[in-house]
Order: structure tokens, then sequence, then C-alpha cells
């Protein structure tokens, strides 16, 4: 079988080559699940949802030029600073492990916040609204809860009772409406905070 | 209008849950509003991250999917094989056996022991019992091939002739003399002439 280096994988996300990208997942895919360990004292589902919201990560900051192919080379473009990525899996281990470090003190597993500085804020490509890839990073800040409620909300078209009986039973109307302004709330605030991160970087 | 009711309108407007009046009279009212107008365009960016990490997230599950499928057929292949292997063994185990079967035993010696026994002890109903029952597992299986019969025929040949000539000796002791002479010819057609 033939080797695929980094550059070809960051290529095929770029051109939306779905066979290339489903064996560069399966590949980091192999590659997370295999260090469980070294992530913390994380379940399998939660290190598999973890992956699985770096490899969004990864694939945004991709489609949006942050992590871009320059001369053979794959390159990340961070707060303005533009930087060499040797390895690819090694790189995205670290998102993989920051995403670990959020769900573990989501559950109270890891009480002081430890934001690993590297693999966090990228700056989109100058061409492509910085916006957009701030808003997917807000998105994918959101605790799951948050995210499946809006994304229901905005994006699946159901109203608050809708939600409640299909999804979220348990929840009273007003307490649904409560927390869903609360998520949409924070939403705005991450938002904001990486748009002006972003433009500082620009 | 408190900022509840103005997030309920953007809400109302964004997810195409207000009438057509009641969407001509948001957008007057965003003309004269620019805050609101900021909110809505800042609002309309952020569902369009969500739905972007919504796709994704469909495709990363769909991928998933398509990995544990692809993982469970690795998984079945050499499990298949090895079912395959045990039901072909299972089939032809019976005829196995029965091609490679070797002198009868009965209670762990060969039956032409335990019916020398029997005649011995004046049991001769039952020795000639045992005998029959004997002979037929030493029957030779007429479907299969030349080959394999004569190696049949070698391995219970021994086991056969010895219970032919003890029929005669418990039909003699039973009294019954016309059977044991009838058999007596027949051992004689059978082995005696054989051998010469």
């Amino acid at each position: 079988m033939k080797k695929i280096s980094d550059a070809e994988y960051v290529g095929a996300v770029k051109t939306e080559d779905r066979k290339t990208q489903l064996s560069l997942y399966e590949k980091l895919r192999n590659a997370a699940m295999s260090g469980r360990r070294s992530f913390g004292r994380i379940s399998e589902e939660e290190l598999l949802d973890a992956f699985q919201d770096s490899f969004v990560i990864l694939w945004e900051s991709i489609e949006n030029g942050a992590v871009y192919v320059d001369g053979g080379q794959v390159m990340c473009r961070r707060a303005g600073t533009v930087s060499e990525v040797a390895d690819l899996a090694g790189w995205f281990m670290g998102i993989v492990k920051n995403k670990c470090r959020e769900t573990l003190r989501r559950s109270g597993n890891l009480p002081m916040p430890e934001p690993d500085s590297e693999n966090e804020e990228f700056s989109a490509d100058e061409d492509i609204p910085a916006r957009r890839m701030a808003a997917a990073e807000a998105v994918m800040s959101l605790t799951p809860g948050c995210r499946r409620l809006l994304t229901m909300f905005y994006i699946d078209g159901l109203s608050l009772g809708e939600i409640i009986e299909s999804a979220m039973p348990g929840n009273t109307y007003t307490g649904l409406k409560t927390r869903k302004c609360k998520c949409l709330k924070s939403l705005r605030e991450r938002y904001r905070m990486l748009s002006r991160a972003h433009d500082r970087g620009n | 209008m408190t900022d509840i009711e103005r997030q309920n309108m953007l809400d109302s407007f964004l997810t195409g849950k207000m009438s057509e009046e009641e969407q001509r009279r948001f957008r007057e009212e965003l003309s004269g509003d620019s805050s609101m107008s900021e909110d809505l365009s800042e609002l309309k960016v952020l569902v369009g991250g969500l739905a972007d990490v919504a796709e994704k997230k469909n495709a990363v599950a769909g991928w998933e999917k398509a990995l544990r499928k692809k993982k469970l057929l690795r998984l079945l292949y050499p499990l298949s094989a090895v079912a395959a292997c045990v039901a072909i063994f299972v089939v032809t185990l019976p005829s196995v056996r029965r091609n490679d079967r070797g002198p009868a035993f009965r209670g762990g010696m060969p039956a032409s022991d335990s019916v020398a026994m029997l005649i011995s002890g004046g049991r001769y109903e039952e020795a000639l019992e045992c005998i029959g029952e004997a002979r037929c597992h030493l029957d030779i299986d007429t479907s299969l091939t030349d080959e394999a019969k004569a190696y049949q025929t070698l391995v219970a040949g021994d086991e056969l002739r010895r219970l032919d000539s003890l029929e005669i000796v418990a039909l003699r002791k039973s009294g019954d003399r016309e059977a044991a002479r009838q058999k007596s010819d027949e051992f004689e057609r059978k082995y005696l002439h054989q051998t010469e």
C-alpha cells in the first residue's frame, strides 16, 4: 500500500478527497485510541468524542487555511505566526490532549485548568473570513449538551417543545429556554474573544 | 423591548418562523436599529458555524460507523473460516469414523473377547445376539471405493473371522446343530478356500 505523506493528507482534506480523508481519520484514530493512557483518566467513549471533536477542528483549520501546505511542507498559522508542522499525527495529538483536558475538567477529574498553549486558536487564511473560523472554534468549545441544544434549535429547526419531546425529556420549557439563552450567551462571548484574537493575529 | 424578546425575534426570523407580515415589520425595525442588525449578522455567522460543525460531525460519525463495520468484518473473516472448518469436520466425521473403524469394541474389549466370555459362561443366546450386533458395526460400507473397502476389510477382517468361528461354537453349544453345520460350511467357503 502506498504511504501517504502528511502534505498529501492535508491536500486531500482541502480538495475534499473523502477516501484519503477517511484514511487520515483511521490513522489518527488508531494513534489516539492506542495512546489512551497518556490522556489521563478518560473513558474510551469520552476519548472517542474528544478525538472526533479534534478531527473536526483539524478539518476546519485545513479548510480555512490555518493549516496548509507550502513547498511540500505542512505549515500552521496561529496567532499571527507561521510554524512548520513536522509530524501531523504528533501535532494533532496535542489538540486531542487539550480536548481530553476539557472533558476531564467538566467531569471534575482535573481540578486545575492547564491549557496547552500549543494548537490553540488558529488564524485563518487572510482570503477566507476569519469570522467563520472563529465561529466554528467557538462552537467546538461549547459543552456537548449546549452544542446539541443549539444545533437542534438553529440547524434542525426544532422548537423548544419539540426538543423536550424528542431528545431532552425531563426538562421544563422555561428551564430549557434559560439553558438555550445561557448557551447562546457563552457561544457569543467565546466567538467575540476568538474574533479579537484573530484580528490581532492578522 | 427586553433582551429576551429581542432574542426571540431574531430566532424566529432566522429559523423562518415569522409570517410575511412579521418579516416585513422586523426588517423595518432592523433598518432603524444598528445594534439589532449587528446582533443578527453575528447570530448568522454563529449559526453558520453550528451548521459547519454539525455537517462535519455527521461525516465523522459516518466514517466511525464504516470503520467499525470494517473492523467487525476483519474479525469475522477468521472466525467464519474456523466455523467453516468445524462444519466440514462435523459433516465428514461420521463417514471418516465409518471408514476408519477398527474391530468393534464392547465394554472396553474386542467384541470377540466378550462373545468368548459369554460362551464360556454358558450364555449362548446372549453370545449370538452380541455377534449379530458386532457384525453390524463391522459391516463393510458398500458405498465406499474399492480401495477403502480393502482397507476396511483388512482392519476388521480378523475380528469378523473370530466372530464367525465363535458363532459356530455358540450354535453348537446351544443345540442348533443344523445351523452350526451350515455356518461351518459357509466358514469353510469363506476363509479356507480363500487362503487356498
